[in-house]
């Protein structure tokens, strides 16, 4: 396997003005009354993780208070936001 | 109040069927607990009450120009939602049958519900919400446990179907 020349080499990101401030990170803070097995099937549903994963996820709210638990481009994160407020869940969205 | 169940056994509300529906055993009393509670999601949507806040909650905490612009999107999105799902649990209140999806509805609105109930009742973390009969809170407290034992009972049922 090869890499490309660096010629070759584009950044397709540099074209998309917002996506220049960086990746956006998507966290989930812990919160007094969602149950533990509600926020790992949100976790499981809205972002396909296995149930291990999604477990991990929530352990990691609840005994580190947050985790961080999907990443990408402005709108994305965004849109991850809506879905686990829309379920309830305490998340909030900042630049990596 | 009926026990609920499918069984002498078997306490579960909710049992996944063959074909990928949901048998509901949910008893008598619980249902029209969450047929009142669902005739008032329009009111406390569009009250400013402190209680709802956790139902709108923020996205830029450190941001209030970008704070203002996702709110002005999604708050009348996020209304609609809750108000589409709590008409589906009202329209098979009384259902011994669901879909997977009309269960979704259930799960999202009485865990809006329980989120609005807890946050009037100030829960805590490893809160047992006791109740006691003098509380002015009682019925509020005994509601917020039939709450989170629905949230609970639907929750294991998705889960295993998913």
């Amino acid at each position: 396997m090869s890499g490309p020349s660096p010629l070759e080499v584009e950044d397709p990101v540099s074209d998309l003005g917002e996506d220049l401030e960086g990746p956006w990170v998507v966290i989930v803070w812990n919160d007094p009354i969602n149950l533990m097995t509600y926020v790992t099937y949100v976790l499981r549903k809205l972002f396909g993780y296995s149930e291990e994963k999604a477990t991990q996820l929530m352990l990691d709210v609840h005994h580190k208070g947050r985790a961080v638990v999907s990443n990408g481009s402005r709108e994305k994160a965004e849109l991850d936001v809506f879905r686990l407020h829309e379920h309830g869940l305490w998340a909030t969205m900042q630049q990596d | 109040m009926g026990k609920g169940g499918f069984g002498f056994f078997d306490r579960r509300w909710f049992r996944p069927t063959d074909d990928g529906a949901f048998e509901v055993a949910v008893p008598p009393g619980v249902r029209a607990m969450l047929g009142d509670f669902v005739g008032e999601v329009s009111e406390l949507l569009s009250s400013d009450s402190e209680n709802v806040r956790r139902i709108f909650p923020t996205a830029y905490p450190d941001d209030p120009d970008k704070e203002a612009g996702y709110q002005a999107l999604v708050r009348g999105e996020l209304i609609e939602r809750h108000q589409a799902a709590a008409q589906v649990v009202a329209a098979t209140l009384d259902a011994e049958r669901v879909t997977d999806e009309e269960l979704h509805a259930w799960l999202t609105t009485a865990n809006s519900l329980r989120l609005v109930l807890g946050t009037a009742l100030d829960v805590s973390e490893d809160d047992d919400v006791a109740i006691y009969p003098d509380d002015p809170d009682a019925p509020a407290r005994i509601a917020y446990r039939a709450l989170t034992e629905v949230v609970a009972e639907i929750t294991e049922a998705l889960s295993d179907a998913l």
